[in-house]
């Protein structure tokens, strides 16, 4: 029993990691809900500077759907594979949940995912079928991660919008058997893969950007990518920037993963004071050191890496210790947060970027209204990942359906779609992505007053902010240069 | 007759509580020497002083000519002091033969004699008469009982000097009357034995010698006759035997 | 008296150097100048009377109750979301919802805790108190997690945050940080006059001391008792609300503190609430300076986070040795004997059989789908629950027998862990678990080295400190575990033919591998049981001094059992690295150890099946889901289980396998010795309950006969009293 105890005790210890798991890079490969979208190799290629919300032509599941609908009476429906019957499809979704009685990080995943199966099964299913979604708690663990694999490689098709932050050993992704017994992988279409094994992995199609090159080498000095476009709207507030970086403190590798994003924003034009090591579980009287950096360094400019809590930490510190010459007040995704709203007066002005429609503008896209209404009007980051997973997994299916016919819903050609998958989320991401792992350009840029998020940048509700430009390659070795952070 | 255990002016201070000032005391080998005074007099601190269990404020202890007034309780043990204790220390969840055991395989750390732990501890059941409860866990022992078990346990240590702390409480008439021949076949043996004890019948008809301790100092010393004899002695017992046996 | 000095010099000389060493060598914060110096005060003295508050209350309640309450911070934690829920969410005045939570809420905590868990504590093992404080914590946790979802944002307002606060040098020290300071300095100065001053506070004291000699002062034990709990909860609740603005209202924030707060405890040597406030500070102010002057390298990341830790660490090594006290033994009424060696093996034989039996589905609960066949999931959870119970069963010698209780073996299992993805598990080769063990024994040794010579309060203490400093500087050092490196860390291991790893094929043979071990541990500590080094391990833990007396050299007694034990824990970590495969750097906190140990206590810790029993336990809330779906109910009990179980081992401190065994034993055809001996322990319980009446006109009609009065004696304990050593006042009581 004191088991249980342990996971809960662990996972609102993580809970707090995670939500420091900010905006930058590969923080973002941490940090659910963040990055979505567009783009792979050919950010320059692509040249889209604007929106691609509403009537986007490329990877238009809406498309791939009627044509899907259209090829389904063609012939009699089977079960081509695991998990797949004549009138059903299961997936997993795999999440760090914990006990519905203190529900744990990843919740929303597991809410997304029931709540879309409900509204595409209204809405004509998937493949011909219903879809059955299979809940796994991964338990934070790296044991109960791979048993959650080894689950879905026997009962399911695939898994589908999963969160799991421990999940390092990802060998049944590349070996699980089909039907036939071939070992032909598994299909994922993760949400979010915080490990880089899961990451890189060869049958992982994740949400969220990937910064990391996977090419094979995940250590030493390597091409990242780290995105700069918020930090270019900070400058039209304040050119100078000058100030301080707080790097989520509490695993090496979250140091490691903001080492970048500090360095694309020197790029960028930011004159750093420091770059210093912040938690949201320290006393707010820690934070003095920061304010007084600040003070000291006579810095305009702060850059939140870490979580809500951290942030509200500092901006009630610095009011108490009369700090007034910082412009810019920025946060991660992480402070996008129910929570970051209940801080009151003293974290007004501060900047949060995200890279999807906010759920404040549901009712300029009907993919953020489907998902908003879907969980009740709660909706989360790392829920509205999910969403998308799940948006990207329909479409493939839908896509196989409509080339193939409805029995060739197989893990081989899923796996073989999800390589060229185009994907928009009909417009919530901005602008379609093609490929399994892509970074996407686009932002909106928020800010929160009296205990609400209003839009700053790009000016219309229901855009983003798409531009190669907003994203920069950073040739650095993390762990070195988490040195620097003090 | 050379003592082989004695204290030299020893000073035992709690804060500003003095429990022991400039106690003397001497036992010898093959003589039951008593220690007796009222309540709170120091005789348990002096006890704890000479086993090493306290640090004295000022003073000595010799033994067998050497001053073990630093050394480590473990150490004394080794030398050859033994005690009992006036509550019980028995080692409570193990079996009264194990309680002799643990004593007499210690013993083989440092006598090199060639004995056997388990032939000795079954020799000093017999001797103490405990075989009958030899396998029974101390803790479901009556008192009386542990009590013969933590004798039995300080002479499977084969020490020269027997401490014994009240070994009568607890224990009936005809139980402590065993007691008392017991202590005087270990005697004959040439074993030292330093007595606390408030039973008077016990200690005068047990004790070749006595040293009275009254708030922490000496103030009488000499043979059962001479000091039953001493009115220093009377006024510190109020003159009456009840008070004391009623305690 | 000369010897006295010197060691604690050499001490202070050493620390100061070490302390100089790591300062010089991680220089590189600001520069000292007037502007840096008043930052690192006032943050120092705002953090220190947040810690000071908290180990105020904690020295209160060791002090009258003889408890170190684990749980002191939860309590507060809890009070303080109380706080939130009268204040903000109801909007009651300020000084209302304090009345409420301090003097209703909290006072009735204490009351309630005192009456129905601890006074069955006073005579308990170390290992019961201080688990069930810990079991406590944990559910007091679950609790607070129960009713405020940690999904929503609270905010608990700084007194007076409107104010502009004292500028003081560079720094501004808000009214709220002041009132903290202030608040704190009043309870230490109002506790320590309360329990020195008034009669209560005496009568409170000597209470830890002797509960029938405070009932001589004329006070009611089970009052006094009561009272210094509700005041306990008190403190915990005014430090929760004070605290609450500063951390955030979090669960684990606020529960946390209780490290912390144990090292200013330990400042304080447990008992002086003003040195319990300077210790606070001495905390505070460490922190504040490494923050502000300090650059922890890539090396030594979060070596600022074990600061408190090692503050800890260094203040048992001022601590005075303890003496060897005498009249302080518990003895328990326990009916047992040892196990025979054949008994030992059919034990073994019928853990192989059950586990094997269940790997091969041949035992339909827990996930058995069908008959026959067990999924490679469930193998691979069968296994992690074997790990557990290696990590458990290396607990036995050091807690059951030598009365050593220690927090740390879930840390050395992770440092095994570790060590073995550098000493041979990354090539899949089996020596290394040899290496690993020969390292893990040493190290078990000296984390005990610096408390070998203190209490047994102090040791487990230690070892708390060394379960955070291996979580957060060890473990996380570069060189131990890379966090480049990630994926799987081992090969499968081959061993005596048996391929074990973490692979959905190797796993049935790894958990068989895994029971074979078990059981082989087993009996070999059934029958190390047997031999000399256990009777002296039991011998020294039942009574030191008389230990010490038939010449048991302690230190070296304790030493073997910690290397032994440590030995033990390396090979369980070397299981628990194959068994994962992957590591990551906060796998090993210390919050995850403490668990273990209470799930070893609940089962008993004298016994070396009670680990398997608790494996079993581990199991059991998947074998109750099975059966009966997923009822929330059943997860709300799972979230209060440690609660649940804290409370039955105030009851059973025994543990759940003596009891069973107590009474179960006797069905055993060949154990006519446990039917005898529970004839014989009825009996001694109708002696026990000696009857009114027949003591009523003793004396008058009936003479006392010398049996009856020995008899009363031993009943009513009267030699208790006329104890010498009580007679002194307890010394050096500053």
């Amino acid at each position: 029993m004191p088991v249980v105890t342990h996971e809960i005790v662990k996972s609102v210890m993580v809970r707090d990691v995670v939500q420091q798991l900010p905006g930058g890079n590969q923080v973002k490969r941490f940090r659910a809900g963040v990055l979505i979208a567009a783009l792979s190799v050919s950010i320059l290629a692509v040249g889209c500077g604007r929106s691609g919300s509403e009537s986007s032509e490329s990877g238009s599941g809406e498309s791939a759907t009627a044509k899907a609908n259209a090829n389904c009476t063609k012939e009699a429906l089977q079960a081509t594979e695991v998990g797949v019957t004549a009138d059903t499809i299961s997936v997993e979704v795999m999440a760090d949940t914990g006990s519905p009685l203190a529900p744990g990080l990843f919740q929303g995943n597991v809410d997304a995912m029931n709540a879309y199966a409900k509204w595409i099964n209204a809405n004509g299913g998937v493949g011909c079928r219903q879809l059955k979604v299979e809940a796994w708690d991964s338990k934070l663990d790296a044991t109960e991660s791979k048993n959650g694999i080894i689950n879905a490689c026997k009962n399911d098709l695939a898994m589908v919008g999963g969160n799991s932050l421990f999940n390092p050993d990802v060998s049944v992704i590349g070996n699980c058997a089909d039907k036939a017994g071939q070992p032909v992988g598994l299909p994922v279409f993760a949400a979010l893969a915080n490990d880089v094994n899961e990451q890189c992995a060869a049958n992982v199609w994740v949400m969220q950007a990937v910064a990391e090159p996977c090419n094979g080498t995940n250590t030493g000095v390597r091409d990242l990518k780290a995105f700069v476009g918020a930090t270019k709207y900070y400058q039209t507030v304040q050119p100078n920037l000058k100030g301080v970086f707080l790097v989520p403190g509490d695993l090496p590798t979250t140091i490691q993963s903001a080492t970048y994003q500090i360095e694309g924003q020197k790029q960028a034009g930011v004159n750093w004071i420091d770059a210093l090591k912040v938690s949201g579980r320290s006393e707010q009287s820690a934070f003095n050191t920061y304010v007084q950096a600040l003070k000291n360094g006579g810095g305009n400019y702060a850059y939140m890496g870490s979580n809500d809590v951290a942030m509200t930490k500092l901006r009630k510190e610095a009011t108490a210790q009369g700090l007034t010459g910082v412009d810019v007040w920025a946060c991660s995704l992480a402070c996008y947060t129910e929570n970051f709203k209940t801080g009151g007066s003293a974290v007004d002005g501060t900047y949060v970027w995200m890279q999807f429609i906010p759920f404040e503008e549901a009712s300029s896209n009907k993919a953020v209204k489907a998902y908003v209404d879907a969980v009740g009007g709660k909706p989360d980051s790392f829920g509205a990942q999910a969403w998308q997973s799940a948006m990207a997994f329909t479409q493939a299916v839908n896509e196989i359906v409509a080339e193939k016919g409805p029995n060739a819903i197989t893990r081989p050609n899923l796996l073989a779609k999800m390589k060229t998958l185009s994907f928009d989320a009909d417009g919530w991401i901005g602008k379609a992505r093609t490929g399994q792992k892509v970074f996407s350009d686009c932002m909106a840029i928020m800010q929160i007053n009296g205990g609400k998020f209003e839009r700053v940048f790009p000016k219309e509700a229901g855009t983003l902010d798409c531009k190669p430009e907003n994203v920069v390659t950073v040739k650095i070795d993390p762990a070195a240069a988490a040195a620097n952070v003090k | 007759m050379s003592a082989i255990l004695s204290t030299q002016d020893i000073v035992v201070r709690f804060g500003v509580l003095q429990a022991v000032s400039q106690a003397s005391i001497e036992v010898v080998e093959g003589r039951v020497t008593g220690l007796i005074g009222p309540n709170g007099a120091g005789k348990t601190t002096l006890f704890n002083v000479i086993t090493g269990l306290q640090e004295p404020t000022a003073g000595k202890v010799f033994f067998d000519g050497k001053d073990i007034t630093n050394k480590n309780p473990f150490k004394r043990a080794r030398m050859g002091i033994a005690r009992t204790f006036q509550k019980l220390e028995v080692f409570g969840s193990l079996s009264a033969r194990e309680n002799i055991l643990v004593a007499a395989e210690q013993r083989k750390t440092w006598d090199r004699s060639g004995f056997d732990p388990n032939q000795v501890c079954d020799e000093i059941l017999e001797k103490v008469g405990l075989s009958d409860v030899s396998e029974f866990m101390v803790g479901t022992l009556p008192t009386g009982t542990a009590r013969l078990v933590e004798l039995a346990r300080a002479l499977a240590s084969n020490p020269k000097v027997l401490l014994l702390d009240e070994p009568s409480s607890g224990l009936n008439e005809e139980e402590t009357e065993e007691m008392a021949s017991l202590l005087r076949k270990l005697v004959e043996e040439g074993l030292g034995v330093l007595l606390v004890e408030h039973d008077m019948s016990f200690v005068m008809g047990t004790c070749q010698f006595i040293h009275v301790l009254d708030f922490g100092t000496i103030i009488a010393t000499g043979t059962p006759a001479e000091v039953q004899a001493n009115a220093q002695v009377q006024a510190a017992y109020l003159g009456t035997e009840t008070v004391v046996e009623a305690s | 008296m000369r010897l006295k000095v010197s060691p604690r010099l050499i001490s202070a000389i050493v620390v100061g150097l070490v302390v100089l060493f790591f300062v010089t060598q991680n220089w590189g914060g600001a520069s000292v100048n007037a502007k840096t110096i008043s930052s690192f005060l006032v943050v120092g003295i705002a953090l220190g009377g947040i810690y000071a508050i908290t180990a105020g209350g904690l020295v209160v309640t060791y002090a009258t109750t003889g408890i170190f309450n684990f749980s002191h911070a939860a309590i507060g934690c809890f009070l303080a979301f109380c706080y939130w829920q009268l204040t903000v969410k109801q909007g009651l005045p300020t000084l209302v919802a304090l009345v409420i939570t301090l003097l209703v809420i909290a006072p009735a905590i204490g009351f309630l805790l005192d009456k129905v868990i601890m006074r069955r504590l006073r005579d308990a093992a170390l290992v019961v108190q201080l688990m069930v404080t810990v079991g406590l914590m944990l559910t007091f946790m679950g609790i607070t997690l129960t009713i405020w979802s940690p999904k929503t944002g609270r905010t608990l307002p700084q007194f007076f945050q409107d104010t502009k606060g004292v500028q003081l040098g560079d720094v501004t020290a808000t009214w709220h940080r002041i009132i903290t300071v202030v608040i704190a300095l009043l309870v230490a100065l109002g506790l320590r006059f309360l329990l020195y001053r008034t009669r209560l506070g005496i009568s409170m004291r000597a209470v830890v001391d002797s509960r029938s000699l405070a009932g001589l002062t004329g006070a009611k034990p089970s009052i006094i008792s009561g009272a210094s709990w509700a005041l306990g909860c008190m403190t915990a609740g005014l430090a929760g609300i004070l605290i609450a603005p500063e951390t955030g209202l979090v669960v684990e924030n606020l529960t946390l503190i209780i490290v912390v707060a144990s090292a200013a405890a330990a400042i304080a040597q447990l008992k002086s609430i003003p040195m319990a406030f300077i210790g606070g500070l001495i905390i505070g102010l460490s922190k504040s300076f490494s923050a502000v002057y300090l650059e922890w390298g890539t090396d030594w990341t979060y070596a600022d986070e074990a600061i408190p830790a090692a503050i800890l660490f260094i203040a048992l090594l001022f601590l005075p040795m303890a003496r060897l006290e005498t009249g302080k033994i518990r003895i328990t009424k326990r009916t047992e004997r040892l196990t025979r060696p054949w008994e030992a093996a059919l034990g073994a034989g019928v853990m192989i059989a059950l586990v094997g039996a269940w790997a091969n589905g041949w035992i339909p609960w827990i996930s058995g789908t069908t008959f026959g066949e067990r999924s490679t999931v469930w193998l691979g959870r069968g296994a992690g629950f074997m790990v557990i119970g290696l990590i458990m069963i290396s607990l036995i010698p050091l807690i059951g027998w030598a009365g050593q209780v220690s927090f740390a073996n879930f840390a050395i299992a992770g440092i095994g862990a570790v060590l073995f993805s550098h000493f041979g598990g990354q090539n899949g080769d089996a020596l290394g678990i040899v290496y690993v063990m020969l390292v893990c024994a040493p190290l078990g040794l000296a984390i005990a080295l610096p408390a070998l010579r203190l209490k047994g309060l102090y040791l487990a203490l230690a070892t708390m400190a060394f379960a955070e400093i291996a979580d957060k500087v060890i473990i996380r050092h570069p060189n131990m575990l890379d966090p480049s490196a990630t994926g799987v860390l081992f090969k499968p291991v081959d061993i005596f033919g048996i391929t074990i790893s973490s692979d959905p094929s190797d796993r049935k043979a790894f958990l068989m591998f895994l029971v074979v071990t078990f059981s082989l541990l087993f009996f070999m500590l059934e029958m190390l049981r047997r031999s000399r080094w256990a009777r002296r391990w039991i011998a020294m833990s039942d009574s030191p001094a008389a230990s010490a007396t038939i010449g048991v050299n302690l230190t070296t007694t304790k030493m073997m059992v910690f290397m032994l034990s440590g030995a033990m824990a390396g090979f369980a970590g070397c299981m628990f690295g194959l068994q994962r495969g992957a590591l990551s750097v906060d796998s090993f906190p210390l919050f995850a150890g403490l668990p273990l140990v209470l799930l070893l206590a609940v089962q008993g810790v004298r016994y070396p099946v009670a680990a398997f029993m608790g494996v079993i336990g581990l199991a059991s809330f998947p074998a109750l889901y099975e059966v009966l779906g997923k009822p929330s109910w059943l997860t709300a009990i799972e979230l209060i289980g440690p609660g649940i179980a804290a409370i039955a081992m105030a009851y059973r401190p025994e543990g759940a396998v003596f009891y069973s065994g107590r009474d179960l034993a006797g069905l055993l055809p060949w154990r006519k010795d446990a039917r005898l001996e529970k004839e014989l322990m009825v009996a001694k319980e109708r002696e026990q309950n000696i009857g009114k009446d027949e003591i009523n006109d003793m004396g008058l009609t009936r003479p006392f006969t010398q049996d009856k009065v020995a008899q009363l004696d031993r009943v009513l304990d009267i030699t208790d009293l006329v104890d010498e050593t009580k007679m002194v006042p307890t010394g050096g009581a500053s």
